[in-house]
């Protein structure tokens, strides 16, 4: 904003401008990435072949799986399902030369929806520092405890896929977990920079 | 302790420090058809413009409280689900700043509808978290574009404002994610326009309620233009500036001009008097 004036005027340079005033822009998670994604990960199917096998070994599984969805989903993001509310994170970070927590946001929510549609989840802080996740009913951890598979190993998978997102981003991430499914009622991931 | 306070703060001091309040899912799973824009699509909403209509205006004239009354009530409790404000100083405008993120500066609909002003001219709305992302959603009320800031130029942009004269506020989209901070003025702002004008709440008053140490004060009067509540007045005789606490929403616009320091800022639930008067 410059002064000169009793009230704002905008840098021109950097004003973003409606590019096409009444035109309909997709910035919900389009359908098409959901069903990729959900089409090419079974997590029930995982969950049963983890049967039997230790909290470690069924960590190592997952957090494969993890890095796997979120590379996919990224792909998918970019490309065949760009969306603009994608489109305009990354404008803005060019804008501000501020990458988090958005631009990781972005991925681990369009993650999130693609492999886990159903699950209940929140975000509780976004800000320049640290992200705040809660995922209250969980779909993963459901079908592990169903499947018999003990401890929480599926912790693995989350921090592996926001590990996977944060080298795209190019965020030095630490990941705390102070609140875990089932005891807690929602497990809570505290990412910050 | 105000009612947001007790409903929203969660342990942090004011409500509108909690992070929680700033922060948004960037997405949900599109729908078939086309989804329509919500209220805040309507540029006139801001700061409840659009609550009361000619019928209380006429009400008013032909003094009927009871009417009156109800479509106050009314405006009030969508208002205070959908889209209210509070007033803020500057200091906690500063350190909003730094607990939401993105924030961009945009056209103000009030100054629009009052004053006529051309967008280019116009910047002092703040658009604030991740509902900004999608601000092309909304083509009438961001028609003349955003300008997205760091966090740093924001408290610049603010500290300018507030050196111009204006209040700043939050404003809840849908209460309590607050989505705006406005810097305001009499009688350009709809929101302190329809509290002062019509005493429909649908603007708060600030935590805070300014004082005058008249041992302090040397008359200088630079304060009293600051004021836009008509809280503040001189008293000719004593050469003193008075601040009427009923009237003070506690912006601290006049504390920041005394180069005395005679005006300070308590807080509201201090005293007595106004611990219930937001």
């Amino acid at each position: 904003m410059t002064m000169g004036w009793k009230y704002g005027k905008p840098i021109k340079e950097r004003l973003l401008i409606l590019e096409e005033p009444g035109k309909f822009l997709p910035f919900d998670a389009d359908r098409g990435l959901v069903e990729e994604v959900s089409a090419k990960f079974d997590i029930k199917g995982l969950a049963e072949s983890l049967k039997g096998k230790d909290e470690k070994e069924a960590r190592k599984a997952l957090e494969e799986l993890g890095k796997e969805v979120m590379k996919l989903t990224m792909e998918l993001a970019d490309t065949k399902y760009l969306d603009r509310t994608g489109e305009m994170v990354e404008r803005v970070a060019k804008q501000t030369g501020i990458s988090f927590p958005h631009r990781l946001e972005s991925y681990v929510e369009l993650s999130l929806l693609g492999l886990r549609p159903t699950d209940r989840w929140n975000i509780a802080k976004a800000t320049t520092k640290e992200l705040v996740l809660q995922v209250s009913a969980c779909s993963m951890q459901k079908a592990l405890g169903e499947a018999g598979v003990e401890g929480l190993p599926c912790k693995g998978f989350c921090f592996a896929s926001f590990e996977t997102a944060a080298e795209k981003t190019g965020d030095g991430i630490k990941i705390e977990m102070p609140k875990a499914l089932p005891q807690d009622g929602v497990c809570e991931f505290h990412i910050s920079v | 302790m105000c009612v947001w306070c007790e409903r929203y703060a969660d342990g942090y001091e004011r409500w509108y420090f909690n992070p929680a309040n700033y922060a948004r899912r960037l997405y949900k799973i599109r729908k078939e058809e086309v989804e329509a824009a919500g209220a805040e699509a309507n540029p006139q909403a801001a700061g409840g413009m659009s609550l009361l209509g000619r019928d209380f205006l006429e009400a008013k004239e032909r003094n009927d409280i009871e009417a009156m009354e109800r479509m106050r009530r009314e405006a009030e409790e969508i208002s205070w689900r959908t889209h209210f404000g509070q007033v803020i100083t500057l200091d906690d405008a500063l350190k909003i700043a730094d607990i939401m993120y993105p924030i961009a500066v945009m056209t103000c609909a009030c100054r629009r509808s009052m004053q006529g002003l051309p967008d280019e001219e116009n910047f002092t709305c703040m658009g604030m978290g991740p509902g900004m992302y999608k601000w092309e959603r909304w083509p009438d009320t961001y028609r003349g574009g955003v300008q997205f800031l760091t966090p740093e130029e924001a408290k610049e942009v603010l500290t300018k404002l507030n050196k111009r004269g204006l209040v700043h506020c939050i404003y809840t989209f849908g209460t309590p994610y607050i989505g705006g901070l406005c810097n305001c003025d009499y009688p350009d702002c709809g929101g302190i326009r329809t509290r002062i004008d019509h005493g429909v709440r649908v603007l708060w008053k600030g935590h805070q309620v300014a004082q005058v140490d008249p041992e302090l004060c040397n008359g200088c009067a630079a304060c009293i233009h600051r004021c836009q509540f008509r809280a503040l007045s001189f008293a000719p005789t004593r050469n003193k500036a008075y601040i009427d606490p009923i009237q003070c929403f506690g912006c601290g616009l006049c504390a920041l001009e005394c180069d005395q320091e005679a005006i300070t800022l308590v807080e509201r639930s201090s005293l007595p008097a106004l611990v219930e008067a937001w």
